[in-house]
């Protein structure tokens, strides 16, 4: 613990000076802001485009409170991915620069410098995406209306899908020992996962699940206990894949 | 006592074997200059003895413990000074020096007082600038400054001044030999006029093994021998000359060569005897340079 505090506090300390940690403020702060907004001028907007429809006339619903969660969850993977991308040469800048031959010189075990790294991002990502769930959670009923269950419960399993992601992500730059895997790795996963949705054994499980069916929960079409082995799975995947950067970063020469 | 042993290491990458059964020790408190021409392995020996490179064969020590690749328990006893040292450049010198310190396990009573010391010594301002804006000169004192910030036994510099203006050498090699009497400097380098400044022993790797290793002063003595400068007015004279074969040619050029293995008397008898007689004669100190030349062409 005496090694890890002071390497992850450069890590946040090197967020704040290149002003990546406010730039996400921003941006994740802009979604959580814009998913009731946007919920809310959505039938506006289609009003606007009838024209174009050669007469034919739309009839949408009033919007309610569910339609703000909807944009919630369809924004989660651009803002995961900009997550990913703002953070991509966290380990490759280090390798490529040499500065962490400076640190492993100096007596910091490998797995230390994996972990911090790792435990930085966690929070981080705690922060921007509670951020923005807590600003949709708190504004929505400002502008829209309905009554929703399991938003807080519900909030955890994309959360928890993101920070696998984020695992990937990390065992990619770690292989590959470039900044292009740590973003390549999270979108095969991600589109291995699309194609597993499409076999039906495998679909319930996955861990894709928990992106997927969160806003079933919200209108009650799934209950609490259908995240369950999705979950599990999900927490074994990502020590498997922070396991193993670990186990070839120690092998690795440097 | 001995601070490092190299004992007996290989390292091949693919089917290229870099080193070959190298074994050499660094005795404690003396600058040991690790020669080799660029590419002779000097960075890879380095990173095997700070546990960055596997070793196929052999063992290395250091302070008695013997160095694991990948695990790091040895580094606690090395300061390591790279050729271009990176940093944490949104940091302040200061901030940076407590990152080492921490890492390093120092007690937090004295690390500020000990960063203080090492600011003081390689003549860094202690002020609010980011590393971002520092030279190639002031990054490679703050690099000096980071490794004898934990007061190393042994302090590796791998070709620290080969990057810098010579204003920027000297400052190193002042800063090297004043640390010099606190711990053990092991100097790898090109550069022989800063070997013999500061070193006390030489070692010179060539074709993956230590072609040579003793006291600079023993190394000089021992093996360099008398060379002469001589210039002639033609080609035709230096030919005539060199085709006696009674010298061995280290140098040559169109007009002039330099030759050694014979004595100026030698010399003055091949001219006469040919009847040529060069505008040139010159006796060529015997130096580091001159061995360390020999040594990597073969003929020691």
């Amino acid at each position: 613990m005496a090694l890890f505090k002071p390497f992850f506090y450069k890590e946040f300390l090197k967020s704040f000076r290149n002003y990546t940690f406010y730039i996400l403020l921003i941006l994740f702060s802009f979604f959580g802001f814009s998913n009731p907004i946007i919920a809310k001028l959505m039938p506006e907007i289609f009003k606007l485009a009838e024209s174009d429809l050669g007469g034919i006339t739309l009839v949408l619903p009033e919007p309610t409170a569910l339609d703000s969660w909807m944009q919630f969850f369809s924004n989660i993977s651009t803002q995961l991915g900009l997550f990913i991308l703002m953070f991509s040469s966290i380990f490759t800048i280090e390798l490529s620069s040499g500065s962490i031959i400076t640190m492993l010189t100096k007596g910091m075990p490998r797995h230390l410098i994996i972990t911090s790294k790792f435990a930085f991002l966690v929070v981080v990502w705690t922060i921007m995406y509670y951020l923005t769930f807590f600003i949709t959670y708190f504004y929505t009923p400002l502008l829209l209306t309905a009554t929703l269950d399991n938003q807080l419960i519900m909030s955890f399993f994309p959360y928890f899908y993101g920070i696998l992601l984020i695992s990937i992500s990390l065992w990619g730059g770690v292989i590959t020992k470039s900044s292009i895997g740590s973003i390549v790795f999270p979108l095969l996963y991600t589109m291995l996962m699309s194609a597993l949705s499409f076999i039906s054994l495998p679909k319930d499980f996955i861990p894709a699940v928990l992106s997927r069916d969160s806003i079933l929960l919200l209108t009650n079409e799934v209950s609490l206990s259908h995240f369950t082995i999705p979950t599990i799975a999900t927490f074994f995947i990502i020590i498997f894949f922070i396991g193993t950067a670990i186990a070839i970063f120690n092998k690795q020469h440097i | 006592m001995e601070i490092l042993s190299v004992n007996n290491i290989s390292k091949s990458f693919g089917d290229n074997q870099v080193i070959k059964g190298l074994s050499f020790t660094v005795k404690a408190n003396t600058i040991y200059g690790f020669l080799g021409q660029n590419g002779a392995g000097k960075t890879t020996v380095m990173k095997m003895i700070l546990g960055l490179h596997k070793i196929d064969t052999g063992t290395i020590t250091v302070n008695g413990q013997q160095v694991k690749f990948g695990q790091t328990p040895t580094n606690e006893y090395i300061g390591y000074l790279a050729d271009v040292p990176a940093f944490y450049d949104f940091m302040t010198p200061r901030e940076y020096l407590q990152l080492c310190g921490k890492i390093s396990k120092l007690d937090a009573t004295i690390l500020n007082e000990r960063i203080t010391k090492m600011l003081d010594l390689v003549g860094i301002e202690d002020n609010k600038n980011k590393i971002k804006g520092y030279s190639r000169g002031m990054r490679q004192r703050l690099g000096i400054a980071s490794a004898l910030l934990s007061k190393p036994l042994l302090l590796i510099c791998d070709e620290p001044t080969s990057a810098l203006d010579p204003l920027g050498r000297k400052q190193i090699l002042d800063i090297l030999a004043e640390a010099a009497n606190e711990t053990t400097i092991i100097f790898s380098t090109h550069i022989l006029t800063d070997v013999e400044r500061i070193c006390d022993y030489v070692g010179i790797l060539h074709n993956g093994t230590l072609a040579l290793e003793d006291d600079i002063q023993s190394i000089t003595n021992k093996y360099a021998t008398e060379n002469y400068l001589l210039e002639f007015t033609t080609n035709q004279d230096l030919v005539k000359f060199l085709d006696s074969r009674l010298f061995k040619i280290i140098e040559q050029t169109d007009l002039s060569a330099v030759v050694s293995g014979c004595d100026i008397s030698e010399i003055y008898a091949q001219v006469n005897t040919l009847n040529i007689y060069p505008i040139k004669l010159e006796e060529i100190k015997s130096n580091l340079e001159n061995v360390f030349l020999e040594v990597t062409n073969g003929t020691v």
